[in-house]
């Protein structure tokens, strides 16, 4: 108890708790508007190609890993002076030590650089959630267009700032006879082939122009599908038809009724890979998201605060994750069933 | 598929972007760290082993000087004792020698004492027979045969110098 009196920490407390209370009484902030698939920015495409805010994250996750790789590379040093360079060769060392324990070194080397890429890849999508006001910035359109488009119910008031344009507080929920009515006018809009807009808009929505990549399924089921069947290319190349013989297809006679049976368990076990995979990305990244939503939504101050190491945590792990059970997945197709390999 | 926001078109574009990341990375990224890690584990491996070789060359030169250093100072000690033992022989030959002249300087001495003492002694003789046989002419008065002087004194002598 005594340290908590002592002025520093004193001090610390009753600005916290102040903070709180302002926030409480004064600062709300409306709940983003929480969608599944990604979200297309208003006039943002190209050509026929609607961007979404989770590619336009995806395109960032990118770029930040390219640049920072190749400011690591640019100038590589005996001795490093540059910590870039120093980070890039401790990361590389030891993953690929931990994969030359699990797979051996040749596989190991063969395997660390998708290993890597998956990594470093995953951890800045999943961490492009945690920018402080992110999902803040974007773009306003009435909520009867969302509600056409995307079918969000909730808008709330604007407010303008300056040169910016600010959501209010204020929700707006569409009624059952007003969502009837929106559904008529954009028919009718799309019927004359123009783009559909309220006279009056009842209330807003913001469409981020930026939301982490990996909350969008189409990115995890992607790269599950990629690293599945990247896999059984792995194993055909390795072990050439003896691979086919796990799946119990025909092309090694000879097979026992059993053979079948674990065949079709494995084919099954295939797509459940791919299932497990993405939606294991997916529903971490994504819930966490609207957990540090709804935090942000109930007391704008401090209280996400914890949330936000938790997220950290979770970024990286659901990272790393995935990026082990591809190279898991990888050094498993290269055992054969037919059992004449010693290990 | 369209509540989950499911799109083929998203899905490929996904999967292009990130094996375009993976092919760039691949090419000029990983090799590079690679190729730095091992380059650099060579480099610090063959300082180590020039480092050892360095270390065991300076002992076996260590060794070999000592060695040297060890055999000159034996040849010292050789040299000193040989020296000390030719002493310890010139000495005795001196101390011998000195001893032997000493000897032979006695001897000399003795003999010529011997000698002197028999000189004396024989002198002694002829002049104390001379004295008897000047006694005896004054006693008998007439001169004997002087061989039969001379027998008789002798055999006085000897029987006096037997005593």
């Amino acid at each position: 108890m005594s340290k908590l009196l002592r002025p520093k920490p004193l001090a610390l407390i009753i600005g916290g708790i102040a903070l709180l209370v302002i926030s409480i009484l004064f600062v709300r902030v409306p709940l983003p508007t929480i969608l599944l698939p990604g979200e297309a920015i208003p006039g943002l495409s190209i050509g026929n190609f609607q961007i979404t805010n989770t590619f336009v994250a995806t395109i960032l996750a990118d770029i930040i890993v390219l640049v920072l790789a190749f400011l690591a590379v640019r100038k590589m040093e005996d001795v490093p002076e540059s910590k870039l360079q120093n980070i890039f060769e401790w990361v590389y060392e030891i993953f690929e030590g931990m994969l030359t324990d699990i797979g051996g070194k040749e596989k190991a080397k063969a395997w660390v650089g998708v290993f890597l890429t998956l990594l470093l890849f995953l951890l800045f999508a999943n961490w492009m959630e945690l920018v402080p006001g992110i999902d803040s910035i974007g773009v306003i359109e009435p909520v009867e267009v969302a509600y056409a488009e995307k079918g969000v119910t909730v808008g709330y008031g604007i407010k303008h700032l300056g040169p910016f344009i600010t959501l209010t507080n204020d929700q707006v929920k569409l009624s059952a006879e007003e969502r009837e009515a929106i559904k008529k006018e954009a028919e009718e809009a799309e019927a004359a082939g123009e783009k559909y807009h309220p006279h009056e808009p009842k209330g807003y929505v913001l469409t981020p122009y930026v939301r982490a990549a990996t909350t969008d399924l189409n990115l995890t089921i992607g790269l599950a599908l990629l690293v599945v069947i990247w896999s059984h290319v792995i194993g055909f190349r390795r072990l050439g038809a003896k691979y086919a013989r796990r799946f119990a297809l025909p092309v090694i006679t000879g097979m026992k009724p059993i053979d079948l049976f674990v065949g079709i368990l494995e084919f099954i076990s295939e797509f459940a890979k791919v299932i497990s995979l993405s939606f294991r990305l997916f529903g971490n990244v994504f819930a966490g998201q609207v957990l540090l939503f709804v935090m942000a939504f109930l007391i704008s101050f401090l209280l996400p605060l914890p949330f936000f190491g938790l997220e950290l945590f979770v970024g990286f792990m659901q990272a790393f994750v995935f990026a082990i059970l591809t190279f898991i997945y990888f050094e498993q197709a290269t055992h054969s069933h037919a059992g004449d390999e010693h290990h | 598929m369209a509540a989950l926001g499911l799109n083929l078109n998203y899905l490929i574009s996904y999967i292009v972007n990130f094996f375009l990341l993976y092919l760039l990375l691949k090419k000029f990224v990983f090799p590079a760290i690679s190729q730095m890690l091992e380059d650099r584990k060579k480099r610090i491996a063959e300082g180590l082993t020039a480092a050892d070789a360095a270390r065991r060359e300076a002992e076996e030169e260590r060794k070999r000087l000592m060695a040297q250093l060890e055999a000159e100072r034996a040849e010292a000690q050789q040299r000193v004792a040989a020296a000390s033992a030719h002493a310890e022989k010139v000495k005795e030959e001196i101390l011998a020698e000195a001893r032997r002249e000493a000897e032979q300087i006695r001897t000399n001495a003795v003999l010529e004492a011997e000698a002197e003492k028999q000189r004396i002694l024989a002198e002694a003789h002829k002049q104390i027979a001379e004295l008897a046989m000047l006694a005896a002419e004054r006693v008998v008065g007439e001169g004997l045969d002087e061989q039969i002087q001379h027998k008789i004194i002798e055999d006085f002598l000897s029987q006096v110098s037997l005593n």
